[in-house]
Protein backbone atom coordinates (compact mmCIF):
# COMPACT_ATOMS: atom_id res chain seq x y z
CA UNK A 1 0.00 0.00 0.00
CA UNK A 2 2.86 2.37 0.73
CA UNK A 3 4.26 1.78 -2.75
CA UNK A 4 1.07 2.83 -4.50
CA UNK A 5 0.84 6.60 -4.52
CA UNK A 6 -2.46 7.60 -2.97
CA UNK A 7 -3.16 10.40 -5.45
CA UNK A 8 -2.69 7.90 -8.26
CA UNK A 9 -5.03 5.47 -6.51
CA UNK A 10 -7.64 8.19 -6.18
CA UNK A 11 -7.29 8.75 -9.92
CA UNK A 12 -6.19 12.38 -9.65
CA UNK A 13 -4.25 11.93 -12.86
CA UNK A 14 -7.32 10.80 -14.79
CA UNK A 15 -9.08 14.13 -14.78
CA UNK A 16 -8.36 17.83 -14.70
CA UNK A 17 -10.95 20.10 -13.21
CA UNK A 18 -8.83 23.23 -13.41
CA UNK A 19 -10.22 24.25 -16.78
CA UNK A 20 -13.75 24.62 -15.47
CA UNK A 21 -14.44 28.27 -14.94
CA UNK A 22 -17.51 30.45 -14.70
CA UNK A 23 -17.94 32.13 -18.08
CA UNK A 24 -18.15 35.92 -18.13
CA UNK A 25 -19.42 36.40 -21.69
CA UNK A 26 -23.17 36.57 -21.04
CA UNK A 27 -25.01 38.33 -18.25
CA UNK A 28 -26.25 36.09 -15.48
CA UNK A 29 -29.55 36.50 -13.78
CA UNK A 30 -29.21 38.62 -10.70
CA UNK A 31 -28.59 37.02 -7.34
CA UNK A 32 -31.23 39.32 -5.88
CA UNK A 33 -33.75 37.79 -8.24
CA UNK A 34 -32.78 34.29 -7.19
CA UNK A 35 -33.22 35.20 -3.55
CA UNK A 36 -36.56 36.86 -4.24
CA UNK A 37 -37.68 33.66 -5.88
CA UNK A 38 -36.38 31.46 -3.08
CA UNK A 39 -36.68 33.59 0.04
CA UNK A 40 -35.73 30.69 2.30
CA UNK A 41 -32.35 30.14 0.63
CA UNK A 42 -29.59 29.66 3.20
CA UNK A 43 -26.83 29.37 0.66
CA UNK A 44 -26.49 29.97 -3.08
CA UNK A 45 -23.64 28.55 -5.08
CA UNK A 46 -22.75 29.72 -8.60
CA UNK A 47 -20.75 27.16 -10.55
CA UNK A 48 -19.93 26.21 -14.14
CA UNK A 49 -21.66 23.08 -15.42
CA UNK A 50 -20.78 21.63 -18.80
CA UNK A 51 -23.63 23.50 -20.51
CA UNK A 52 -23.98 26.77 -18.67
CA UNK A 53 -23.31 28.43 -15.33
CA UNK A 54 -25.83 27.36 -12.70
CA UNK A 55 -27.08 28.42 -9.32
CA UNK A 56 -27.32 25.75 -6.70
CA UNK A 57 -29.87 27.00 -4.18
CA UNK A 58 -29.81 25.40 -0.74
CA UNK A 59 -33.17 25.56 0.99
CA UNK A 60 -34.02 24.30 4.43
CA UNK A 61 -35.35 20.99 3.13
CA UNK A 62 -33.94 20.55 -0.38
CA UNK A 63 -31.44 21.67 -2.96
CA UNK A 64 -32.46 23.16 -6.30
CA UNK A 65 -30.43 23.75 -9.45
CA UNK A 66 -31.31 26.52 -11.87
CA UNK A 67 -29.71 27.89 -14.97
CA UNK A 68 -27.86 31.15 -14.27
CA UNK A 69 -28.70 32.31 -17.79
CA UNK A 70 -32.48 32.05 -17.66
CA UNK A 71 -33.47 30.76 -14.22
CA UNK A 72 -34.92 27.53 -15.63
CA UNK A 73 -34.78 24.71 -13.05
CA UNK A 74 -32.69 21.68 -13.97
CA UNK A 75 -34.47 18.57 -12.72
CA UNK A 76 -31.99 16.06 -13.93
CA UNK A 77 -28.79 16.37 -15.90
CA UNK A 78 -29.15 14.78 -19.32
CA UNK A 79 -26.82 12.09 -20.58
CA UNK A 80 -25.61 14.45 -23.28
CA UNK A 81 -24.62 17.08 -20.74
CA UNK A 82 -22.94 14.57 -18.45
CA UNK A 83 -21.00 13.19 -21.42
CA UNK A 84 -19.93 16.71 -22.28
CA UNK A 85 -18.55 17.07 -18.76
CA UNK A 86 -16.65 13.79 -19.12
CA UNK A 87 -15.13 15.02 -22.34
CA UNK A 88 -14.12 18.25 -20.67
CA UNK A 89 -12.40 16.74 -17.67
CA UNK A 90 -11.16 13.29 -18.71
CA UNK A 91 -7.52 13.00 -19.75
CA UNK A 92 -7.86 10.43 -22.48
CA UNK A 93 -10.00 9.08 -25.24
CA UNK A 94 -13.70 8.60 -24.60
CA UNK A 95 -14.40 6.79 -27.89
CA UNK A 96 -15.47 3.50 -26.34
CA UNK A 97 -17.37 5.12 -23.50
CA UNK A 98 -20.73 3.79 -22.31
CA UNK A 99 -23.16 5.50 -19.93
CA UNK A 100 -25.63 4.37 -17.31
CA UNK A 101 -27.85 6.32 -14.95
CA UNK A 102 -27.61 5.03 -11.39
CA UNK A 103 -30.35 6.21 -9.05
CA UNK A 104 -30.32 3.43 -6.46
CA UNK A 105 -28.08 0.56 -5.36
CA UNK A 106 -24.80 2.36 -5.69
CA UNK A 107 -21.93 0.13 -6.87
CA UNK A 108 -19.61 -0.78 -4.01
CA UNK A 109 -16.98 1.59 -5.33
CA UNK A 110 -19.28 4.59 -4.92
CA UNK A 111 -20.54 6.30 -1.79
CA UNK A 112 -24.35 5.93 -1.91
CA UNK A 113 -24.73 9.52 -0.72
CA UNK A 114 -23.52 10.68 -4.12
CA UNK A 115 -26.54 9.21 -5.92
CA UNK A 116 -28.06 9.82 -8.39
CA UNK A 117 -25.15 9.73 -10.81
CA UNK A 118 -24.31 9.10 -14.41
CA UNK A 119 -21.78 6.29 -14.54
CA UNK A 120 -19.47 6.52 -17.53
CA UNK A 121 -17.38 3.44 -18.30
CA UNK A 122 -14.43 4.52 -20.38
CA UNK A 123 -13.69 0.85 -21.29
CA UNK A 124 -9.94 1.34 -21.27
CA UNK A 125 -7.31 -1.11 -20.00
CA UNK A 126 -7.79 -0.16 -16.35
CA UNK A 127 -11.62 -0.01 -16.55
CA UNK A 128 -11.84 3.63 -15.66
CA UNK A 129 -15.24 4.85 -14.57
CA UNK A 130 -16.22 8.47 -14.12
CA UNK A 131 -19.19 9.43 -12.00
CA UNK A 132 -21.06 12.62 -12.86
CA UNK A 133 -23.70 13.83 -10.45
CA UNK A 134 -27.11 13.69 -12.11
CA UNK A 135 -28.22 16.69 -10.05
CA UNK A 136 -25.32 19.13 -10.32
CA UNK A 137 -23.70 17.80 -13.47
CA UNK A 138 -20.29 17.93 -11.80
CA UNK A 139 -17.68 15.18 -11.64
CA UNK A 140 -18.02 13.48 -8.25
CA UNK A 141 -15.35 10.83 -8.47
CA UNK A 142 -13.32 8.51 -10.66
CA UNK A 143 -12.38 4.86 -10.20
CA UNK A 144 -9.95 2.54 -11.93
CA UNK A 145 -8.62 -0.98 -11.38
CA UNK A 146 -5.79 0.20 -9.17
CA UNK A 147 -8.32 1.80 -6.86
CA UNK A 148 -10.18 -1.51 -6.76
CA UNK A 149 -6.93 -3.35 -6.04
CA UNK A 150 -6.14 -0.91 -3.25
CA UNK A 151 -9.61 -1.44 -1.87
CA UNK A 152 -8.96 -5.19 -1.66
CA UNK A 153 -5.67 -4.53 0.11
CA UNK A 154 -7.50 -2.26 2.51
CA UNK A 155 -9.89 -5.12 3.22
CA UNK A 156 -6.93 -7.39 3.99
CA UNK A 157 -5.33 -4.63 6.05
CA UNK A 158 -8.30 -4.17 8.39
CA UNK A 159 -9.53 -7.78 8.13
CA UNK A 160 -13.13 -6.74 7.59
CA UNK A 161 -13.84 -9.14 4.76
CA UNK A 162 -17.44 -8.11 4.33
CA UNK A 163 -17.99 -4.38 4.25
CA UNK A 164 -14.33 -3.33 4.23
CA UNK A 165 -14.97 -0.49 6.62
CA UNK A 166 -15.11 -1.66 10.24
CA UNK A 167 -11.66 -1.26 11.76
CA UNK A 168 -13.00 -2.27 15.18
CA UNK A 169 -13.80 -5.86 14.31
CA UNK A 170 -12.88 -8.58 16.85
CA UNK A 171 -10.93 -10.68 14.35
CA UNK A 172 -8.55 -7.78 13.86
CA UNK A 173 -8.30 -7.30 17.63
CA UNK A 174 -7.35 -10.93 18.12
CA UNK A 175 -4.83 -11.00 15.28
CA UNK A 176 -3.28 -7.70 16.31
CA UNK A 177 -2.88 -8.91 19.87
CA UNK A 178 -1.20 -12.09 18.69
CA UNK A 179 0.98 -10.06 16.36
CA UNK A 180 1.91 -7.75 19.18
CA UNK A 181 2.98 -10.65 21.36
CA UNK A 182 4.92 -12.13 18.45
CA UNK A 183 6.74 -8.88 17.85
CA UNK A 184 7.52 -8.39 21.53
CA UNK A 185 8.90 -11.91 21.96
CA UNK A 186 10.75 -11.51 18.67
CA UNK A 187 12.30 -8.27 19.86
CA UNK A 188 13.30 -9.96 23.09
CA UNK A 189 14.98 -12.75 21.13
CA UNK A 190 16.83 -10.25 18.97
CA UNK A 191 17.96 -8.49 22.09
CA UNK A 192 19.16 -11.71 23.67
CA UNK A 193 20.93 -12.80 20.52
CA UNK A 194 22.84 -9.54 20.14
CA UNK A 195 23.41 -8.82 23.81
CA UNK A 196 24.83 -12.25 24.65
CA UNK A 197 28.23 -11.48 23.21
CA UNK A 198 31.09 -13.62 24.56
CA UNK A 199 31.93 -13.02 28.17
CA UNK A 200 35.45 -11.78 28.75
CA UNK A 201 38.19 -14.02 27.54
CA UNK A 202 40.06 -15.80 30.24
CA UNK B 1 26.41 -17.27 2.19
CA UNK B 2 24.72 -15.78 5.18
CA UNK B 3 22.36 -18.23 6.78
CA UNK B 4 18.65 -17.56 6.73
CA UNK B 5 18.63 -17.31 10.49
CA UNK B 6 21.28 -14.60 10.63
CA UNK B 7 19.52 -12.70 7.87
CA UNK B 8 16.25 -13.00 9.76
CA UNK B 9 17.86 -11.76 12.94
CA UNK B 10 19.48 -8.74 11.33
CA UNK B 11 16.28 -7.77 9.54
CA UNK B 12 14.47 -7.97 12.85
CA UNK B 13 17.10 -5.83 14.52
CA UNK B 14 16.77 -3.15 11.84
CA UNK B 15 13.00 -2.88 11.61
CA UNK B 16 11.79 -4.55 14.79
CA UNK B 17 11.05 -1.33 16.58
CA UNK B 18 8.98 0.13 13.73
CA UNK B 19 7.17 -3.18 13.31
CA UNK B 20 6.29 -2.97 16.98
CA UNK B 21 5.03 0.59 16.47
CA UNK B 22 2.92 -0.50 13.50
CA UNK B 23 1.27 -3.33 15.35
CA UNK B 24 0.80 -1.35 18.56
CA UNK B 25 -0.74 1.69 16.85
CA UNK B 26 -2.85 -0.55 14.64
CA UNK B 27 -4.17 -2.28 17.72
CA UNK B 28 -4.83 1.11 19.30
CA UNK B 29 -6.92 2.16 16.30
CA UNK B 30 -8.75 -1.12 16.52
CA UNK B 31 -9.46 -1.01 20.25
CA UNK B 32 -10.03 2.67 20.94
CA UNK B 33 -13.62 3.72 20.36
CA UNK B 34 -13.73 6.19 17.45
CA UNK B 35 -15.68 8.58 19.65
CA UNK B 36 -12.61 9.13 21.81
CA UNK B 37 -10.52 10.11 18.81
CA UNK B 38 -13.18 12.31 17.30
CA UNK B 39 -12.18 15.96 16.95
CA UNK B 40 -15.79 16.88 16.21
CA UNK B 41 -17.13 15.73 19.55
CA UNK B 42 -18.65 19.15 20.24
CA UNK B 43 -19.14 20.21 16.66
CA UNK B 44 -22.64 21.10 15.65
CA UNK B 45 -24.17 22.00 12.36
CA UNK B 46 -24.35 25.75 12.18
CA UNK B 47 -27.93 26.90 11.95
CA UNK B 48 -28.13 28.83 8.73
CA UNK B 49 -30.84 31.47 8.60
CA UNK B 50 -31.95 32.54 5.12
CA UNK B 51 -29.54 34.92 3.43
CA UNK B 52 -30.25 38.46 4.54
CA UNK B 53 -31.66 40.44 1.62
CA UNK B 54 -32.50 43.65 3.44
CA UNK B 55 -29.65 45.51 1.79
CA UNK B 56 -28.93 45.04 -1.92
CA UNK B 57 -26.24 42.50 -2.73
CA UNK B 58 -23.51 42.97 -5.29
CA UNK B 59 -23.64 40.57 -8.25
CA UNK B 60 -21.24 37.62 -8.41
CA UNK B 61 -20.30 38.72 -11.93
CA UNK B 62 -18.77 41.86 -10.41
CA UNK B 63 -16.61 39.60 -8.29
CA UNK B 64 -15.51 37.66 -11.35
CA UNK B 65 -14.04 40.89 -12.71
CA UNK B 66 -11.69 40.91 -9.74
CA UNK B 67 -10.25 37.55 -10.81
CA UNK B 68 -9.46 38.11 -14.48
CA UNK B 69 -6.48 35.76 -14.61
CA UNK B 70 -7.70 32.95 -12.39
CA UNK B 71 -10.09 30.14 -13.12
CA UNK B 72 -12.99 30.58 -10.75
CA UNK B 73 -14.73 27.28 -10.13
CA UNK B 74 -17.39 28.53 -7.72
CA UNK B 75 -18.83 31.59 -6.04
CA UNK B 76 -20.89 30.84 -2.98
CA UNK B 77 -23.23 33.21 -1.24
CA UNK B 78 -23.43 32.40 2.43
CA UNK B 79 -24.75 33.90 5.61
CA UNK B 80 -22.19 34.41 8.35
CA UNK B 81 -22.89 36.20 11.64
CA UNK B 82 -26.03 37.60 10.11
CA UNK B 83 -24.23 39.13 7.15
CA UNK B 84 -24.23 37.90 3.57
CA UNK B 85 -20.83 37.08 2.12
CA UNK B 86 -19.37 35.58 -1.03
CA UNK B 87 -16.67 32.95 -1.07
CA UNK B 88 -14.75 32.71 -4.31
CA UNK B 89 -13.03 29.41 -5.05
CA UNK B 90 -10.28 29.83 -7.62
CA UNK B 91 -7.15 27.93 -8.55
CA UNK B 92 -5.27 30.24 -6.17
CA UNK B 93 -7.41 29.45 -3.15
CA UNK B 94 -10.54 30.64 -1.42
CA UNK B 95 -11.37 34.31 -0.74
CA UNK B 96 -14.18 35.93 1.18
CA UNK B 97 -15.99 39.20 0.36
CA UNK B 98 -18.89 40.88 2.12
CA UNK B 99 -21.76 40.64 -0.31
CA UNK B 100 -23.03 44.20 0.07
CA UNK B 101 -19.88 46.12 -0.88
CA UNK B 102 -17.49 43.35 -1.95
CA UNK B 103 -14.91 44.44 0.63
CA UNK B 104 -12.54 41.58 1.56
CA UNK B 105 -13.53 39.69 4.68
CA UNK B 106 -11.20 39.95 7.65
CA UNK B 107 -12.88 38.79 10.83
CA UNK B 108 -12.07 40.55 14.11
CA UNK B 109 -11.30 38.49 17.22
CA UNK B 110 -14.79 39.01 18.47
CA UNK B 111 -16.29 37.70 15.25
CA UNK B 112 -13.89 34.76 15.21
CA UNK B 113 -15.07 33.88 18.68
CA UNK B 114 -18.72 34.20 17.74
CA UNK B 115 -18.28 32.08 14.62
CA UNK B 116 -16.35 29.42 16.51
CA UNK B 117 -19.00 29.25 19.22
CA UNK B 118 -21.79 28.90 16.69
CA UNK B 119 -20.20 25.63 15.58
CA UNK B 120 -19.71 24.42 19.15
CA UNK B 121 -22.23 22.48 21.23
CA UNK B 122 -20.19 22.23 24.43
CA UNK B 123 -20.34 24.56 27.38
CA UNK B 124 -16.69 25.63 27.58
CA UNK B 125 -15.61 29.28 27.61
CA UNK B 126 -13.23 30.74 25.05
CA UNK B 127 -9.90 31.21 26.80
CA UNK B 128 -7.63 32.27 23.94
CA UNK B 129 -7.61 33.25 20.28
CA UNK B 130 -4.29 32.97 18.50
CA UNK B 131 -2.99 33.18 14.97
CA UNK B 132 -2.21 29.64 13.81
CA UNK B 133 -0.82 30.15 10.35
CA UNK B 134 1.88 27.54 11.02
CA UNK B 135 -0.72 24.84 10.43
CA UNK B 136 -2.58 26.65 7.64
CA UNK B 137 -1.23 24.23 5.00
CA UNK B 138 -2.48 21.22 6.90
CA UNK B 139 -6.04 22.55 6.75
CA UNK B 140 -5.69 24.09 3.28
CA UNK B 141 -6.54 27.41 4.89
CA UNK B 142 -5.27 30.93 4.28
CA UNK B 143 -2.49 32.47 6.34
CA UNK B 144 -5.15 34.21 8.43
CA UNK B 145 -6.02 30.98 10.23
CA UNK B 146 -6.84 31.42 13.92
CA UNK B 147 -7.13 28.95 16.72
CA UNK B 148 -9.88 29.51 19.25
CA UNK B 149 -9.19 27.62 22.49
CA UNK B 150 -12.04 26.48 24.67
CA UNK B 151 -11.96 25.46 28.26
CA UNK B 152 -13.66 22.09 28.36
CA UNK B 153 -12.71 18.61 29.45
CA UNK B 154 -11.64 17.73 25.92
CA UNK B 155 -9.44 20.74 25.39
CA UNK B 156 -11.36 21.64 22.28
CA UNK B 157 -9.77 24.11 19.90
CA UNK B 158 -11.52 25.43 16.85
CA UNK B 159 -9.73 26.62 13.75
CA UNK B 160 -11.34 29.55 11.95
CA UNK B 161 -10.16 31.16 8.74
CA UNK B 162 -10.54 34.93 9.12
CA UNK B 163 -10.58 35.67 5.37
CA UNK B 164 -13.17 33.09 4.33
CA UNK B 165 -15.16 33.19 7.58
CA UNK B 166 -15.19 29.42 7.68
CA UNK B 167 -14.84 27.06 10.61
CA UNK B 168 -12.06 24.92 9.24
CA UNK B 169 -11.72 22.23 11.90
CA UNK B 170 -12.40 21.18 15.46
CA UNK B 171 -9.62 19.46 17.36
CA UNK B 172 -9.29 18.15 20.91
CA UNK B 173 -7.01 15.86 22.85
CA UNK B 174 -8.66 12.86 21.24
CA UNK B 175 -7.99 14.02 17.71
CA UNK B 176 -4.48 15.06 18.74
CA UNK B 177 -3.90 11.53 19.98
CA UNK B 178 -5.29 10.23 16.71
CA UNK B 179 -2.85 12.37 14.77
CA UNK B 180 -0.01 11.12 16.93
CA UNK B 181 -1.06 7.52 16.24
CA UNK B 182 -1.24 8.26 12.53
CA UNK B 183 2.17 9.90 12.62
CA UNK B 184 3.61 6.74 14.16
CA UNK B 185 1.62 4.40 11.93
CA UNK B 186 2.65 6.27 8.78
CA UNK B 187 6.21 6.92 10.00
CA UNK B 188 5.45 10.54 9.33
CA UNK B 189 8.10 11.76 11.71
CA UNK B 190 8.78 15.01 9.91
CA UNK B 191 6.23 17.41 11.35
CA UNK B 192 3.68 19.44 9.44
CA UNK B 193 3.86 17.84 6.03
CA UNK B 194 0.34 16.55 6.29
CA UNK B 195 -0.37 12.88 6.71
CA UNK B 196 1.37 10.81 4.08
CA UNK B 197 2.22 7.13 3.82
CA UNK B 198 3.92 7.27 0.43
CA UNK B 199 7.37 8.42 1.41
CA UNK B 200 10.65 6.66 0.82
CA UNK B 201 11.42 5.79 4.45
CA UNK B 202 8.21 3.84 4.97
CA UNK B 203 8.67 2.08 1.63
CA UNK B 204 12.13 0.88 2.65
CA UNK B 205 11.04 -0.27 6.09
CA UNK B 206 7.93 -1.97 4.71
CA UNK B 207 10.06 -3.85 2.19
CA UNK B 208 12.45 -5.01 4.91
CA UNK B 209 9.52 -6.14 7.05
CA UNK B 210 8.24 -8.12 4.09
CA UNK B 211 11.65 -9.81 3.78
CA UNK B 212 11.60 -10.43 7.53
CA UNK B 213 8.25 -12.17 7.14
CA UNK B 214 9.43 -14.23 4.19
CA UNK B 215 12.66 -15.34 5.87
CA UNK B 216 10.72 -16.20 9.02
CA UNK B 217 8.22 -18.23 7.04
CA UNK B 218 11.04 -20.10 5.31
CA UNK B 219 12.61 -20.92 8.68
CA UNK B 220 9.32 -22.18 10.06
CA UNK B 221 8.65 -24.33 7.00
CA UNK B 222 12.14 -25.83 7.19
CA UNK B 223 11.74 -26.68 10.85
CA UNK B 224 8.33 -28.17 10.23
CA UNK B 225 9.73 -30.33 7.46
CA UNK B 226 12.42 -31.67 9.74
CA UNK B 227 9.94 -32.37 12.48
CA UNK B 228 11.64 -29.96 14.82
CA UNK B 229 8.50 -28.59 16.37
CA UNK B 230 7.37 -30.44 19.40
CA UNK B 231 4.42 -29.54 21.50
CA UNK B 232 5.03 -29.37 25.21
CA UNK B 233 8.12 -30.31 27.11
CA UNK B 234 9.76 -33.60 26.35
CA UNK B 235 8.39 -36.10 28.75
CA UNK B 236 10.90 -37.31 31.25
CA UNK B 237 10.69 -38.57 34.77
CA UNK B 238 14.31 -37.82 35.25
CA UNK B 239 14.84 -34.27 36.33
CA UNK B 240 18.58 -34.23 36.91
CA UNK B 241 21.49 -33.74 34.60
CA UNK B 242 24.85 -35.24 35.31
CA UNK B 243 27.62 -33.22 33.76
CA UNK B 244 30.75 -35.17 32.91
CA UNK B 245 34.22 -34.08 31.85
CA UNK B 246 35.47 -35.04 28.38
CA UNK B 247 36.96 -38.09 30.06
CA UNK B 248 33.62 -39.02 31.56
CA UNK B 249 34.51 -38.07 35.10
CA UNK B 250 31.48 -36.68 36.94
CA UNK B 251 31.72 -32.94 37.51
CA UNK B 252 28.37 -31.89 38.83
CA UNK B 253 24.74 -32.84 39.16
CA UNK B 254 22.33 -30.19 38.01
CA UNK B 255 18.59 -30.05 38.58
CA UNK B 256 16.76 -29.01 35.44
CA UNK B 257 15.10 -25.62 35.78
CA UNK B 258 14.79 -24.62 32.12
CA UNK B 259 13.24 -26.05 29.02
CA UNK B 260 16.32 -25.59 26.84
CA UNK B 261 19.36 -27.81 27.36
CA UNK B 262 21.88 -24.96 27.26
CA UNK B 263 19.83 -22.93 29.73
CA UNK B 264 19.52 -25.95 31.98
CA UNK B 265 23.26 -26.54 31.88
CA UNK B 266 23.97 -22.87 32.56
CA UNK B 267 21.54 -22.58 35.45
CA UNK B 268 22.88 -19.90 37.81
CA UNK B 269 26.33 -19.85 36.23
CA UNK B 270 27.82 -19.99 32.79
CA UNK B 271 29.26 -23.46 32.84
CA UNK B 272 29.41 -23.51 29.08
CA UNK B 273 30.53 -20.35 27.38
CA UNK B 274 28.96 -19.32 24.08
CA UNK B 275 29.20 -16.35 21.85
CA UNK B 276 25.89 -16.45 20.03
CA UNK B 277 23.79 -16.84 23.14
CA UNK B 278 21.82 -19.82 21.98
CA UNK B 279 21.34 -18.90 18.36
CA UNK B 280 22.89 -22.03 16.92
CA UNK B 281 25.61 -20.02 15.23
CA UNK B 282 28.78 -20.22 17.31
CA UNK B 283 28.90 -23.94 17.92
CA UNK B 284 30.47 -23.38 21.33
CA UNK B 285 27.62 -24.94 23.25
CA UNK B 286 28.27 -28.42 21.89
CA UNK B 287 28.02 -31.28 24.37
CA UNK B 288 27.80 -35.01 24.09
CA UNK B 289 24.50 -36.66 24.94
CA UNK B 290 25.57 -39.95 26.45
CA UNK B 291 22.26 -41.79 26.73
CA UNK B 292 19.79 -40.87 24.04
CA UNK B 293 21.08 -38.20 21.68
CA UNK B 294 18.13 -36.28 20.22
CA UNK B 295 17.51 -35.99 16.49
CA UNK B 296 20.07 -33.67 14.90
CA UNK B 297 18.74 -30.30 13.75
CA UNK B 298 19.86 -28.19 10.79
CA UNK B 299 22.05 -26.19 13.11
CA UNK B 300 23.67 -29.35 14.44
CA UNK B 301 24.37 -30.52 10.93
CA UNK B 302 25.86 -27.22 9.85
CA UNK B 303 28.22 -26.97 12.83
CA UNK B 304 29.16 -30.59 13.47
CA UNK B 305 30.70 -33.35 11.39
CA UNK B 306 28.94 -36.61 10.73
CA UNK B 307 31.32 -38.38 13.10
CA UNK B 308 30.52 -35.94 15.87
CA UNK B 309 26.81 -36.34 15.23
CA UNK B 310 27.16 -40.12 15.38
CA UNK B 311 29.01 -39.75 18.66
CA UNK B 312 25.96 -38.01 20.11
CA UNK B 313 27.44 -34.54 20.03
CA UNK B 314 24.83 -31.81 19.63
CA UNK B 315 24.50 -28.07 20.05
CA UNK B 316 22.88 -27.92 23.46
CA UNK B 317 21.16 -24.64 22.61
CA UNK B 318 19.10 -26.38 19.95
CA UNK B 319 17.64 -29.07 22.14
CA UNK B 320 15.26 -29.46 24.98
CA UNK B 321 16.53 -30.22 28.43
CA UNK B 322 16.26 -33.83 29.47
CA UNK B 323 17.64 -35.76 32.37
CA UNK B 324 20.66 -38.00 31.97
CA UNK B 325 24.40 -37.81 31.38
CA UNK B 326 25.94 -35.11 29.28
CA UNK B 327 29.66 -34.59 28.83
CA UNK B 328 31.82 -31.70 27.83
CA UNK B 329 33.63 -32.38 24.58
CA UNK B 330 36.94 -30.56 24.71
CA UNK B 331 39.70 -29.31 26.96
CA UNK B 332 38.78 -25.66 26.49
CA UNK B 333 35.29 -26.26 27.85
CA UNK B 334 36.77 -28.12 30.80
CA UNK B 335 39.28 -25.33 31.51
CA UNK B 336 36.49 -22.79 31.52
CA UNK B 337 34.38 -24.98 33.77
CA UNK B 338 37.17 -25.49 36.28
CA UNK B 339 38.11 -21.84 36.34
CA UNK B 340 34.51 -20.83 36.87
CA UNK B 341 34.05 -23.33 39.68
CA UNK B 342 37.21 -22.21 41.43
CA UNK B 343 36.13 -18.58 41.35
CA UNK B 344 32.64 -19.20 42.54
CA UNK B 345 33.09 -21.94 45.07
S1 LIG C 1 25.08 -21.23 21.74
FE1 LIG C 1 26.09 -20.78 19.97
S2 LIG C 1 25.68 -22.53 18.86
FE2 LIG C 1 24.65 -22.97 20.64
Amino acid sequence: MVIMDIDFIRGKHLTHKATLTIPTDKTLISIGEVLRHFPGATRVNLYPSANEPRYQVVLADRVIFISAYNGQPVQQVTQAEAALMVNQVFNGSTNAMTAKLVTENAPSELNPRLLPVWQFSINDTVNTRLYISATSGMLVTQRHDYWRLFDIMWMLHIMDYEDREDIHNPLLSLMSLLALMTVLTGLALVFVAFANKPSERS
Amino acid sequence: MMSMQILHRWLAAIVGLQLFIWVATGLAFNLIDSQHLNGNHYRQKMTAPPVDTASALAEPSQLLLQFPTQTVSAITLDNVLGKALYRVTSDKGKFGFWATDLSPVKLEPDQLKQLALSSYSGSGQVIAIELANDVADKYAASSALYRVDLQDERNTHIYVDATTAEVVAHENWGSNLKQLLFMLHFMDYLPDNGVSFNHIAIRIVATIVLLLGISGAILVIRKLKHGQYRIGRAHSENNTLILLSPDNEPLETITIHHSGMLDALNHHKERIRTSCGGGGQCGMCRVKFIDHPPLATDQDRSKLTDDQLNDGIRLSCQHQAMGGCVSLVNAAQLRHYIKLSSILD
